[in-house]
């Protein structure tokens, strides 16, 4: 896939795995199982992008004696997703027109 | 593979990264590999899931270049927001943080784990040390580079410690700010060469503040004994509830805006203080020796459950009473 779309592809669907609430990693790759097959290595850069362009937050927590660490949408994130839902909208009329079949 | 031998290769191929982010992709790696542990995969299995060490890392780092054009897109605003990230597991002894600037946060666990957020530059130096449920944190040496400084220099810490930790803390501030939370402490002790050090509403046993230049706020203090000492700088507490408050100002400023001890001992030699007592001024015993100075209480001993002792040699001293005579 086009690393561009990929990009894109790739940050609305850790967006959409933070939809619900809070979540940490390995929880976000099992989540988006059924939709797209994710690397820890892919996430932890998508993560921190999206950290730093402040679309999600993030803080440690103790669980079964260690620290975990916990991802959450911030408004910014939502408005992300909404604005990704709107995107893609038109990348579906675009796909249609250029490949979709002749009515 | 162990995993221990995976992250060791893998670590390997991080050089290129600085400390923090190498620590903080490690953290996350390790993170991943608890959590592969704790839903049931074998260690093989666990290690297998992450491919190649050099596959990995080489991903991490392509990840750091994206990264870096994404940067050069943001404004300035955008880097001050930026974290560094440090998290361990299990117990620590001692952990020293170098280079920091801007908000700390340390959040301490029951003295199995630290977790400490704080933005990287490089400009001031703290020294955190936990052993056994004490903290200590040193903050001070302050480094100047040939870097434009602007008006960032002085960075906040918030210091979180769960209530039934009940541990001694030591404070040693010498520029900047620190602010500790409200709560259930053993042994307070705070020395504030210079910067500004607020507390919230604590308990503890004993409490020492000192200053030299700097300044003190204290929300509420309940504890058994309370020493401070202003050579100069400021302190002003809200209240100071306990056995016995032993108060030295020898230059600069003391205001308590309300105390309640047993036993209170305010000696000034210069400078100004002003403290309000709980009740009445009959409620008192007092023992007040002035020398070219002044004070508004005079002595009186008529056995009382409260006393106070004045001894004030340069300066003035206010007593107030909450309740009128």
């Amino acid at each position: 896939m086009d690393v561009q779309i990929k990009k894109g592809v790739l940050d609305a669907c850790v967006l959409y795995a933070l939809k619900g609430g809070e979540s940490y990693g390995y929880k976000i790759i099992n989540d988006l199982k059924g939709i797209i097959e994710i690397s820890e290595s892919t996430l932890y850069p998508i993560l921190k992008r999206l950290e730093q362009s402040g679309a999600l937050e993030t803080y440690s927590r103790q669980f079964n004696g260690r620290l975990r660490r916990y991802y959450t949408l911030t408004p910014l994130g939502e408005q992300k997703l909404g604005e990704y839902k709107f995107d893609f909208e038109a990348v579906i009329l675009i796909y249609k027109k250029i490949f979709g079949e002749k009515q | 593979m162990k995993y221990i031998e995976w992250r060791d290769e893998f670590e390997g191929y991080l050089s290129g990264l600085d400390e923090a982010e190498r620590r903080r992709v490690l953290s996350y790696y390790a993170e991943m590999y608890a959590d592969k542990r704790d839903s049931g995969l074998s260690e093989d299995e666990a290690v297998a899931q992450f491919g190649a060490p050099y596959d990995a890392a080489q991903k991490i780092l392509d990840g750091e270049g994206a990264k870096k054009c994404d940067d050069a897109k943001t404004d300035d605003t955008q880097e001050k927001e930026e974290r560094a990230h440090f998290s361990s597991e299990g117990a620590v002894d001692a952990l020293e943080i170098n280079g920091a600037l801007g908000n700390i946060i340390l959040n301490f666990y029951d003295g199995e784990g630290v977790n400490v957020d704080y933005p990287a530059t490089s400009l001031i130096d703290y020294k955190v040390g936990q052993q056994g449920g004490k903290v200590v944190i040193t903050h001070k040496k302050i480094k100047f580079k040939g870097v434009n400084l602007k008006n960032k220099i002085i960075p906040d810490m918030i210091i979180q410690i769960p209530r039934h930790l009940t541990p001694d803390v030591e404070i040693n501030l010498a520029a900047g700010a620190i602010k500790l939370d409200g709560g259930d402490y053993g042994n307070i002790k705070a020395y504030v060469e210079g910067g500004a050090l607020t507390t919230g509403q604590f308990n503890c046993s004993d409490a020492q503040f000192i200053t030299d230049a700097g300044k003190i706020e204290i929300g509420g203090a309940v504890c058994h004994r309370m020493h401070a000492e202003i050579n100069a700088g400021k302190l002003h507490a809200g209240s100071i509830y306990g056995s016995t408050a032993d108060i030295r100002v020898n230059a600069g400023k003391l205001n308590v805006d309300e105390a309640d001890c047993k036993r209170t001992e305010i000696c000034v030699s210069a400078g100004k203080a002003e403290i309000t007592l709980c009740g009445a001024k009959e409620d008192y015993d007092a023992e007040v020796k002035k020398v070219l100075s002044s004070c508004n209480l005079d002595s009186r001993s008529v056995n009382c459950e409260r006393s106070v002792k004045a001894e004030v040699s340069l300066g003035s001293l206010t007593v107030n009473f909450t309740q009128a005579t």
